[in-house]
């Protein structure tokens, strides 16, 4: 695994104390990552959900998207996930939903695997 | 004309519009300051065949391209010309 | 430390140094340039990151031992800042003359006194010290090994020029064959082409082109990057691919075994250009790498070339080449064409572009253009059932158009720009914004320049790569 992806694990292991942190390696440098046991909100049920990503081997150049969470979570409220959420899918043996909220441009200083995480747990609770 | 009307009339006077064209479409604005990336949003939005990603560039004169990044802020003139192109070409 | 030893300067850097230390006063000014170092098979480069000028009367003074000289002080604070960013440290003044430079005895004397403790500051150095004239320059670099005296210095810009302690002897006269040429460049700049060393990643449509055009210059080293091989499709675009290269016969087949053979001893592009290269040049020296630039082992091919061009498709490689160039202060274009085709099959604004890039602030990097987006590159890091089950794309065989005659647009600037560069043609302050050409407008159009303070290419903040060399990785995989 490449440094600049073990200093983002390693971001994320800080920002999410407490967690769970699953990392499998992948051959080019970069890692699956898979953060337990995140509250989402009221707004789903079960109001917690694993996500996983991709850290690619160009991070932190390279945006990470999309983040998958757990197939089982749905809308309290009955209605099906808006835009921005689709699924069913699998992802890295995983029945999981697929959040697609991507950044063209990241400025590498200030954005990491961490912050981008903690955005779309925030966008994900104010859907 | 009833007072509704008058007061739907006047807001429409209060609020100035600008149009501009992204790739020969003419897109109206209600904002004048605008990013790049609001105003690729609102080609899009208005039929622009475009994508966020693509490079957008304002018209400065035959020949001269001025690139808007994503983040910065232009104010928006009537008449303006915009391109946008994509970031990924073929060699 | 390997010879020849040489500094790299960007033009911009150079005049400030030079303009600093040549004000019209006669005297003796004093600088310090923090540097990265590259070390290959073709010497040692020194990088000129940054200039730190010194104050007249504050940061450099009378001398005890010699006539002025930088102060503790001065000297303390930027071997500090060179030891904390792990670059070298060169303590930089100037003499009177035009065409000739040397060290005093005072000079040298004071290298032996102080440069053993710098060494050990700056955890190695080397350190080292330059010695300006209005035209000339010299080097006394110091490493924990010995000390070396720097060969020559590159000044990079929309003119690349070289500087030495002293004048040169004439060129040759240059060989028959390039006597047309010659005519324009001179013998000196026929002698520069042929000593250059020069990369071209992606030996596709516009790849091929620049190929064989830089072989028939006189080039006289080309280090060709490319992992593909010719398919039948290629062969209306790629220089020299012929029906055999392209196993045409199999390639043609209804059995799918018999056309993945084809594909499996077609030519590799990069043998097909050496081909091409090698009978318009007999004596070039060519490296056909098959191999991919996103590899670091590839990559580092690149490192010590003297001009690099990009022309192959991928965001991923953008990056790599944005960062060669800016990590070890290589000027480059990139080059490519698109034709868009939107609903109906009808052909949208297609455009033609031409980027040059050189190694510094606000000169066409690639990165403050927008133009390797952190989506796309997050995309093509991932596999093709990845990409499929993302939905990034609709079919995974969709090809995009491409003709020979669009490819030649651009090819054609980049290798003019590169020619112009290296022999000096392009007359004083002339810039080199990026070129698009909508060619169903028949409008060719320059782009204005576009510099991000906080690039993490071309700025000089310190998380950014520029002129770093060996001492920062380039963003490939492992």
């Amino acid at each position: 695994m490449l440094a600049e992806v073990e200093q983002a694990i390693k971001d994320i292991r800080d920002a999410f104390d407490g967690h769970r942190v699953d990392v499998e390696p992948e051959p080019q440098g970069g890692a699956y990552v898979v953060v337990h046991d995140l509250p989402v909100g009221d707004k789903y049920v079960p109001a917690k959900t694993w996500f996983g990503f991709l850290i690619t081997f160009q991070y932190p150049r390279a945006d990470i998207y999309p983040h998958f969470v757990d197939a089982q979570i749905r809308r309290s409220d009955g209605r099906p996930h808006g835009a921005g959420i689709s699924g069913p899918t699998q992802w890295q043996g995983r029945a999981a939903v697929q959040i697609s909220r991507r950044s063209n441009r990241l400025n590498p200083s200030v954005d990491t695997a961490a912050t981008k995480l903690a955005k779309v747990i925030e966008w994900m609770r104010l859907q | 004309m009833s007072t509704e009307l008058t007061k739907a009339a006047d807001a429409a006077k209060i609020v100035p519009t600008v149009t501009v064209t992204v790739n020969r479409h003419s897109v109206t604005f209600l904002v004048r300051k605008v990013t790049g990336l609001e105003i690729k949003k609102t080609a899009i939005s208005q039929g622009v065949p475009i994508q966020l990603d693509f490079n957008l560039f304002r018209v400065e004169g035959v020949g001269h391209l001025k690139q808007i990044g994503d983040h910065q802020p232009v104010e928006l003139h009537k008449g303006e010309v915009f391109r946008a192109v994509t970031p990924d070409d073929n060699s | 430390m390997k010879r020849p030893i040489s500094l790299t300067i960007d033009e911009l850097l150079y005049q400030r140094l030079h303009g600093h230390l040549f004000p019209g006063d006669n005297d003796e000014h004093g600088a310090v340039i923090a540097a990265g170092i590259a070390e290959t098979e073709r010497g040692t480069r020194l990088l000129a990151r940054e200039v730190f000028l010194a104050r007249d009367g504050i940061d450099y003074v009378p001398g005890q031992r010699g006539y002025r000289a930088l102060t503790a002080q001065f000297v303390a604070e930027q071997s500090d800042y060179c030891a904390a960013q792990n670059l070298c440290y060169l303590a930089v003044h100037c003499h009177g003359g035009t065409d000739e430079v040397g060290f005093s005895g005072d000079d040298l004397a004071s290298h032996r006194r102080g440069y053993p403790a710098l060494l050990d500051i700056t955890g190695g150095g080397p350190v080292g010290a330059l010695v300006l004239a209005r035209n000339a320059l010299a080097g006394d670099i110091w490493t924990t090994k010995g000390c070396y005296e720097l060969d020559y210095t590159n000044v990079v810009g929309s003119r690349v020029r070289r500087l030495f302690p002293n004048p040169r002897p004439r060129p040759r006269h240059a060989a028959p064959l390039y006597d047309r040429s010659a005519r324009l460049f001179g013998d000196l700049g026929q002698e520069i082409l042929t000593s250059l060393k020069v990369g071209i990643i992606g030996l596709g449509g516009g790849g091929s082109l620049i190929n064989e055009w830089l072989a028939r210059l006189g080039i006289g080293h080309i280090v060709a990057v490319d992992f593909d091989r010719i398919e039948l499709s290629n062969l209306p675009r790629i220089v020299g691919a012929t029906r055999w290269d392209a196993m045409s016969w199999l390639a043609g087949q209804r059995s799918e075994k018999l056309r993945r053979l084809g594909k499996r001893f077609a030519s590799r592009k990069v043998d097909v250009a050496r081909r091409v290269a090698r009978r318009a040049n007999p004596s070039i020296r060519f490296d056909a790498v098959s191999g991919n630039v996103l590899d670091e082992s590839t990559a580092k091919l690149l490192v010590d070339v003297d001009f690099l061009f990009l022309a192959s498709d991928s965001i991923q490689s953008r990056l790599v080449f944005n960062a060669i160039i800016h990590q070890y202060l290589i000027p480059g274009v990139q080059i490519g064409a698109k034709v868009p085709v939107i609903q109906n099959n009808e052909v949208g604004d297609a455009f033609v572009a031409t980027r040059p890039v050189l190694p510094y602030a606000a000169a066409g990097c690639l990165s403050c253009h927008e133009l390797i987006p952190a989506s796309l590159l997050q995309e093509e890091a991932l596999t093709e059932s990845e990409r499929t089950s993302q939905r990034y794309i609709d079919c995974p065989d969709v090809v995009e158009p491409s003709v020979i005659t669009l490819n030649v647009l651009s090819a054609a600037q980049a290798v003019n720009d590169m020619m112009m560069i290296f022999t000096g043609l392009y007359r004083e302050g002339v810039k080199l914004p990026h070129q698009i050409h909508f060619v169903r407008e028949r409008l060719m159009n320059q782009v204005e320049s576009m510099a991000d303070e906080f690039c993490p290419d071309c700025s000089n903040t310190v998380f950014s790569r520029r002129a770093r060399g060996d001492r920062v990785r380039l963003p490939c995989r492992e």
